[in-house]
């Protein structure tokens, strides 16, 4: 046993491995942002506005940054989810709301990660008969039959395809110069479309499955404050990986689709378009990124659903249980899973209204989420010596305002038609 | 209101009523008069079973306290007395002494261990017993049953159902897992959590975040902290053991090591105590009266 003296001796030893020991929550949470919706968006970003509008991703990343830090410090402070939380300090009747729409969104979202799977699948001459009822089964089997240890490693190994969108990138041959001028010079057409895609952009990027699921996770993960400055870099890591695989995908389209003027409607029709322009190889490792980045959000999702569930009604819930011991954890995810694959396969399902809804659903979820998260982050007897000073208060504030601005813009272009 | 029921206890009558009914009861002072809105009860549990004297009443951003003289279930009025003492809602800490927690805020809708139950809990409502003859209301329970739950989000519109057995759960097998009921009932030593065996101070402690697990070690008598992580898993006492070292409760260290369970400070944390043994509940693996081993190992 040594002295105390040498804790902080100690602490700085075992730094690098204290981090490699703490990373995940962050990795995991930002990653599976960049789902097919994600990737959807930042490849018509590039395809319609080609290096223009890059800053926006810059813009989305700090927001990420900002709430996954957030939520990570909220989790492991406290040692609650979101949801609960909320439950906690703002009573029972919000929180069912909350729960409400984000059960609603995670479904719809889920929908369009099985959605992406299908058409990445495709892509490869795999029907989506085949490759979206395996998907599902092979995510549950993954949850249900897997310990922590294994499901977390499996889901960061799958992280790793998302370097298919660096090479994809390279391939392609972009203007490095004027990418770097998108990123740092925000300009705005004031345009419908570039307005709904700067809000999807935002909305993409700062989910509310996504905020609710790095809380769960470092929560769960029996994380301590001690912890909190690994846990931070984590999320810095996971959030910049996020950004910078969102830039790639969006320099990729800017550098071939934008300068032939083709116009896609979603990552599958990026991944078809690259081909001639960029080669086979370009369009494949596109393809496999998608599909990568839908599993891993396909797995996730149903994971955030049934925390939130378990958190709200107070059922203990946890990976390393067995069905018995967790039924209501397991059924959300088996259910969550099950009618995101099933709403795909149905022919007539019109999936189109059903993604256009949940978009819907999570613009309207994600402001009430954050005001929640910041007055959480102010709330001194949950969060003792952790809790928001002013600065960041503003700055979730800025956040927040930005976030209003874009949604309110999408609605009233919406009315306005 | 149909919740609220008389009851008896010997001679004392009383009416059993829950925590959210009372707090839309109509506040008013002794002249009758209407003295605010009701924002919160106040329950010392310095005496064991939580006694509520004091209740909070909001005047525009701040709360003001107030003495309870008389709760009236069946005009559902509560009468009240303010002190003058008053705060901004954020600042409520100040206004309670070291034993008292704001029933509203501290426990519904917040977690607890049910300790005789073996499990976590999130609290629906707050059974109250609303005595009759002139003696303060105190708080027989907690109500964690979907029915209360039901009845709370959708009001009138719940479908009608009963408690179950394992719903309520009695104060004296309760510890609060929010920051200010668990400091309260260390601070109480008549509270539960200073009354348990060691086996049922480990459940506690495998279901709190660690570092008030810690917390809440080091601030026990050493026999029972060191006896409870005896019968820890082996997993949380590590975990636990960790945390204490960073906080130099050296003491308590020592004593557990006595008893044969020692960590190895000066290397780092094996990998697994803190990345792979997130969503694992590690709650003692022996029954009630069963001996235990010294290392159970995992459960997987």
């Amino acid at each position: 046993m040594t002295a105390p003296g040498a804790t902080r001796t100690v602490a700085k030893a075992t730094g690098l491995a204290g981090l490699l020991a703490v990373l995940g929550p962050g990795l995991l949470a930002g990653l599976s942002d960049d789902d097919p919706a994600g990737i959807t968006t930042y490849s018509v970003l590039g395809a319609d506005h080609g290096y223009r509008l890059l800053w926006l991703i810059v813009v989305s990343t700090a927001a990420l940054i900002l709430f996954h830090d957030l939520g990570a410090r909220l989790g492991v402070v406290t040692g609650q989810g979101l949801i609960g939380l909320i439950r906690d300090r703002y009573g029972v009747r919000l929180a069912a709301a909350a729960l409400g729409l984000l059960v609603l969104a995670n479904l719809g979202t889920t929908c369009a990660e099985f959605a992406g799977i299908a058409a990445g699948f495709e892509l490869l001459g795999i029907p989506r008969a085949v490759s979206v009822p395996t998907a599902a089964v092979g995510v549950s089997l993954l949850v249900l039959r897997g310990n922590f240890h294994r499901i977390e490693h499996v889901l960061m190994a799958l992280s790793a395809v998302f370097l298919t969108y660096i090479g994809a990138t390279f391939l392609s041959g972009p203007d490095w110069g004027a990418a770097a001028a998108g990123l740092v010079t925000p300009s705005m057409p004031l345009t419908r479309d570039a307005v709904v895609l700067a809000t999807a952009t935002v909305g993409t990027t700062l989910a509310p499955w996504g905020l609710s699921f790095i809380q769960s996770y470092a929560a769960d993960k029996k994380l301590t404050p001690v912890a909190l400055r690994f846990e931070t870099v984590d999320v810095v890591v996971g959030a910049t990986l996020t950004g910078v695989i969102g830039c790639f995908v969006a320099i990729a389209n800017a550098a071939t689709l934008h300068l032939h003027g083709i116009h896609i409607e979603d990552a599958a029709d990026a991944s078809r378009a690259l081909e001639p322009l960029a080669g086979n190889l370009a369009s494949t490792l596109f393809a496999v990124g998608l599909i990568g980045a839908a599993i891993l959000a396909a797995s996730i999702l149903p994971l955030s659903t049934a925390y939130s569930v378990c958190e709200f009604v107070g059922f203990e819930a946890a990976l390393d249980d067995t069905f018995a011991e967790a039924k209501v954890f397991y059924v959300t995810y088996g259910l969550v899973a099950g009618i995101g694959a099933a709403v795909v396969l149905i022919p007539s399902v019109p999936l189109v209204p059903v993604l256009v809804l949940t978009q819907a659903v999570n613009a309207v979820l994600l402001l009430p989420l954050l005001f929640f998260m910041r007055g959480l982050a102010g709330d001194r007897s949950l969060l003792g010596p952790h809790v928001a000073g002013h600065r960041l208060q503003w700055a979730y504030g800025i956040t927040i305002g930005l976030v209003g601005v874009c949604v309110a813009g999408l609605l009233v272009l919406s009315v306005i038609g | 209101m149909n919740a609220v029921g008389p009851a008896s206890e010997g001679a004392r009558l009383f009416a059993v009523a829950l925590l959210t009914q009372v707090l839309r009861f109509r506040a008013v002072d002794s002249d009758g008069r209407d003295a605010g809105r009701l924002d919160d009860l106040v329950a010392d549990i310095d005496q064991g079973t939580p006694v509520v004297r004091h209740a909070m009443l909001r005047s525009g951003p701040d709360l003001r306290r107030a003495d309870i003289a008389d709760i009236d279930p069946d005009r559902e009025i509560i009468t009240v007395v303010p002190t003058g003492d008053h705060c901004r809602r954020r600042d409520l800490d100040d206004l309670l002494e070291p034993t008292e927690i704001a029933l509203a805020r501290d426990v519904l809708d917040c977690q607890a261990v049910d300790i005789k139950g073996r499990r976590l809990a999130r609290v629906a409502d707050v059974v109250l017993d609303l005595a009759q003859d002139g003696t303060p209301a105190v708080v027989r329970g907690v109500d964690i049953g979907t029915g209360a739950l039901l009845r709370r989000i959708l009001g009138r519109a719940a479908p009608h159902r009963p408690a179950g057995p394992r719903d309520v759960i009695p104060w004296g097998e309760l510890h609060l897992a929010s920051a200010r009921g668990h400091a309260a009932q260390i601070e109480a030593p008549s509270s539960v959590i200073h009354h348990l065996d060691d086996r049922e101070l480990a459940e506690v402690v495998a279901r709190i975040p660690v570092h008030r697990a810690s917390d809440l070690l080091h601030r026990l008598p050493l026999p029972a902290a060191a006896g409870a992580l005896h019968h820890s898993h082996p997993a949380t006492r590590e975990r636990i053991l960790r945390h204490l070292h960073h906080d130099a409760h050296d003491d308590l260290i020592a004593a557990t090591a006595a008893r044969g369970h020692t960590v190895a400070f000066d290397r780092p944390a094996p990998r697994r105590f803190k990345r792979l043994r997130g969503w694992r509940r590690e709650v003692p693996e022996d029954g009630p009266g069963t001996p235990v081993a010294d290392d159970p190992g995992p459960r997987r």
